[in-house]
């Protein structure tokens, strides 16, 4: 009989250890408290990137660097080989979902609405560096009623760069609101047929590359880029929007497509969850209607203090609020400067041991693994690390959970 | 040009330094009685302590007992002003509560006070007004309603100093003072360096109205100020958890005002002595300190959302040979600088931005005095031309397509102000209020930058972005608990992954 695991969170790293699991043999469910899409995924699966944003730290190889963090870093716990492998596991899954992004042993820099460029292991097919100095005429579309990608201020910094920019606009039928809003918009065959109309119409001509928000479609994604391509003769790339953004709500999709084509079920909105302890055991969780869900064991993937796996109150004391484990932290409060600040909450975590079980009140956990931003010790935000520590801790606490269970 | 507002022939030339309430107000009032007028300010206007306090047009109500004849001097300015820039005024009232722990005889010493420094006054029900302010404590025992008002100062800046250009007057931004020239004992010029390079401007007059930075102004002309400068820390709730302004009804004192603004409301504040105008910066110990002085008056304070904290410092003169320990009076003061040896050099400093147009007028006086300028102060008279006739209110519901919709902030209206020439988002921030809001600029900042793209080169534009999102992050920082500590880590987020932006870049 196969393990029955219950994944608490709504996050990249949920629905990574899910699909681990679900490979591993185990029965999976995920309840996610919130509506899930991956809201806050920038465009790229950023691992390690230094704070210094130099051209050296944008080419870094992020597993050398791991080599250099605190030994509780949760990239460094897991290991510089075992990170390696299970990015490559997931990009790989990625490719195989027919969703494929474009990696590289090293990081690569992926272009902003400023123009500057972050550095990431791993980005969507659509997604690219900054133009380099031999690159031709490009174009920014500017989508009328769209504001979550700032347009003109790319076009002016590309410009500040010697690049031949040029800023177009167009009014695109159905555009409201935000960028997975205008995404599934473009699903529509009529919305992405006059998109790709109107744009062509205002091309100026020899234009081999249009840069355009990252809102070209959900489900329906490779088809509206393959259309866009087709009608305007040129390679069409994407930007990263304000959130919530599309490239979130594609993943999301792929990997519940994954996770469902299992046997895995997702189920999102299940409110504040709460669990059922016995001792050292978890019988199961309570939703936010009060139902409860069993299984034999849970893997807590609920999130830091951004996701709000991690409650902080005023006086600066952090809890995790499903198990009640205890949390490593440092106050927050009293710390001089947002930096600061910033880093104590991101740094604050849930203490596991080697098989990533949290401690309870009245000890360690006995079937319970937590992972992802739920972990102390990462600073995600200078690090450009979030979706590399949820992709390593996932596979790696995922692959705790199976060993301890055989 | 208007009619006599062409300075004349002879007219004294005067330099005004400080671009707050007071320079200001200082230069509207000189340029009204016919001087030649340059005001200098070294940042943006209201970049001191006039873009840095808590936003009150004060009744003053507060000081009806401890100072009733500067409560006078509030009350009859605050009309005035009102009447001035209604644009600029939300007109929405003032509160003073009594709560049981309050001096039970002060309700009757305030309401005395308010008589006699002509003070509309109106004692309310606590019931009834426990019913209307939910937010606040059940504990009210006495209420109090006042004439108190809140001001957007930067609305009231630059209608001023759009009235001085207006007169002929010219207004440099961006100027600081480097040195003051004397000629045998009197002023003789100004050297001010900008981004355009040194001038040197001839001046009969000085007038030295930089607030907080006073002291170092008058250095430079080789004079002493003594200022007593008292910082106070801020919290910003979110929304208006009160729709008027609420003050305890008791000795003026450290955490007893709660002041509604735009779409959020100020708690406040703290009292610290400090000596560097430049070090208002909050300790998280004063967050707690406020929390704990917000209590008895919002007893829900810790679960409310709170945005952010901040910190401004109170500049006022300290007479020469006043006692240690002894309050310094809130009035202000206008020193002539003449038997100490400068002539033609004024010191005003002290007071309100409430009292500001009577301070310059003290001031105009003691300068035609001291020039032997025969012309009568006109400011209280004379209206702001341009300035809108109607009070303001903040917008109920956010526009549909708002690019702020946190504060309710249409596109038309930043494009609005690009064109204006508010060409940077602090700018923004203070005309049309992006960042104030629940966001603080998380999203709206980025919105912003691509309405400034024509306007400002793409180097400092992200410059810009990196220093405005940095200083709505170190606001944020200080009350990064709840769900706005989710809004904190949020921010950064958007400036490292999604603008490309240091964490820690502030240029």
């Amino acid at each position: 009989m196969s393990l029955d695991v219950l994944v608490a969170g709504g996050e990249l790293e949920a629905l990574v250890a899910a699909l681990r699991l679900a490979e591993g043999g185990a029965r999976v469910r995920v309840l996610a408290p919130g509506a899930g899409g991956l809201p806050h995924l920038a465009g790229g699966l950023g691992v390690l990137g230094p704070e210094e944003l130099g051209t050296a730290a944008l080419a870094a190889d992020p597993f050398a660097l791991i080599a250099g963090l605190d030994p509780a870093h949760p990239l460094a716990r897991v290991g510089a080989p075992a990170a390696r492998a299970a990015l490559a596991w997931f990009v790989g899954h990625l490719a195989a979902a027919g969703a494929p992004w474009a990696s590289s042993r090293t990081n690569t820099p992926l272009l902003t609405m400023t123009g500057r460029a972050v550095p990431v292991l791993a980005r969507p097919a659509t997604m690219a560096p900054p133009p380099g100095p031999g690159d031709g005429p490009l174009a920014i579309a500017l989508f009328a009623g769209f504001d979550d990608l700032a347009g003109r201020l790319l076009a002016s910094a590309l410009r500040a760069g010697g690049h031949d920019a040029h800023a177009v606009a167009v009014a695109v039928p159905g555009f409201e609101g935000n960028a997975a809003a205008c995404a599934a918009a473009l699903d529509g065959d009529a919305a992405a047929g006059a998109l790709a109309e109107r744009l062509r119409a205002a091309l100026p001509a020899g234009i081999r590359t249009v840069l355009m928000p990252a809102v070209l479609g959900v489900d329906r994604h490779a088809d509206v880029v393959a259309r866009l391509e087709a009608v305007l003769g040129a390679r069409v790339l994407e930007v990263p929007t304000l959130p919530p953004g599309a490239p979130g709500l594609r993943l999301w999709r792929t990997l519940v497509r994954s996770l469902e084509a299992k046997g895995a079920a997702v189920q999102t909105d299940a409110g504040p969850l709460r669990a059922d302890l016995s001792g050292t055991r978890c019988d199961g969780l309570r939703d936010g209607a009060g139902a409860l869900h069993r299984a034999d064991a849970f893997m807590l993937a609920t999130g830091g203090v951004m996701a709000g796996g991690l409650e902080v109150d005023s006086h600066g004391r952090i809890a995790e609020p499903v198990l009640d484990v205890a949390v490593v932290q440092t106050d927050p409060l009293t710390q001089a400067g947002a930096e600061a600040v910033s880093a104590a909450l991101e740094r604050a975590g849930a203490s596991a041991d080697e098989r990533f079980r949290p401690t309870g009140a009245a000890g360690t956990l006995a079937n319970v693994a937590a992972t992802g931003a739920l972990l102390p010790g990462a600073t995600p935000t200078a690090e450009r690390s979030a979706e590399g520590i949820a992709v390593a801790t996932a596979v790696a606490a995922a692959d705790a959970l199976l060993d301890q269970a055989l | 040009m208007p009619a006599g507002a062409e300075p004349a022939r002879d007219a004294p030339r005067a330099v005004v330094v400080g671009g707050g309430a007071t320079g200001c107000g200082v230069a509207r009032d000189l340029v009204l009685r016919g001087f030649a007028v340059t005001l200098v300010e070294a940042g943006e206007l209201g970049a001191g302590t006039s873009g840095r306090f808590h936003g009150m047009l004060q009744s003053g109500a507060r000081y009806a007992v401890s100072d009733t004849p500067y409560a006078a001097e509030c009350m009859r300015e605050r009309t005035v002003v009102a009447g001035l820039v209604p644009h600029a005024v939300e007109p929405m009232g003032g509160l003073f509560v009594g709560l049981d722990e309050d001096p039970p005889d002060y309700a009757e010493r305030f309401a005395a006070g308010c008589r006699a420094a002509a003070i509309p006054c109106e004692e309310l029900d606590p019931g009834r007004l426990m019913q209307a302010e939910p937010a606040l404590t059940r504990r009210i025992r006495r209420a109090f309603a006042v004439p108190d008002a809140t001001i957007n100062p930067w609305w009231l800046l630059h209608a001023l100093a759009e009235d001085v250009r207006r007169l002929g007057g010219a207004v440099l931004t961006r100027h600081r003072v480097e040195a003051v020239e004397r000629a045998g004992g009197r002023v003789a010029a100004v050297r001010v360096e900008g981004a355009g390079g040194a001038l040197r401007l001839a001046a009969d007059l000085v007038v030295n109205a930089a607030g907080g930075w006073c002291g170092r102004v008058a250095a430079l002309a080789g004079q002493q100020v003594t200022l007593d400068l008292t910082k106070g820390s801020i919290l910003v709730l979110a929304d208006r958890p009160v729709g008027r302004i609420v003050n305890r009804c008791r000795p003026p004192d450290s955490h007893d005002i709660v002041v509604p603004s735009g779409r959020v409301c100020l708690f406040g504040t703290t009292s610290e002595h400090v000596d560097d105008p430049d070090a208002a910066t909050v300790r998280p110990a004063e967050v707690q300190a406020l929390l704990e002085g917000a209590a008895p008056l919002i007893p829900a304070i810790r679960r409310m959302p709170l945005l952010r904290a901040w910190a401004g410092v109170r500049p006022l003169v300290k007479p020469p040979g006043w006692p240690p320990g002894r309050p310094v009076p809130r009035r202000h003061a206008v020193i002539d600088h003449g038997p100490l040896g400068l002539a033609g050099f004024l010191t005003v400093c002290g007071g309100s931005l409430s009292t500001h147009r009577f301070m310059a007028e003290e001031a105009g006086d003691r300068a035609c005095a001291v020039l032997g300028w025969d012309a009568p102060c006109r400011t209280a008279t004379t209206p702001l031309e341009g300035a809108p006739r109607r009070h303001w209110h903040p917008s109920g519901s956010a526009p549909p397509g708002a690019l702020c919709p946190c504060e309710g902030v249409a596109a038309a209206a930043i494009e609005g102000a690009v064109a204006a020439g508010h060409a940077s988002l602090d700018a923004l921030r203070r005309h049309v209020r992006i960042g104030l809001g629940a966001c603080q600029g998380t999203l709206c900042a980025a919105r912003a930058a691509d309405r400034l793209a024509g306007a400002v080169p793409p180097g400092p534009l992200a410059g810009d972005l990196a220093r405005f999102g940095a200083e709505r992050r170190k606001g944020m920082a200080y009350v990064a608990w709840g769900e706005r500590a989710r809004q904190f880590l949020l921010a950064g987020h958007v400036r490292t992954r999604v603008l490309g932006l240091g964490a820690a870049e502030t240029p």
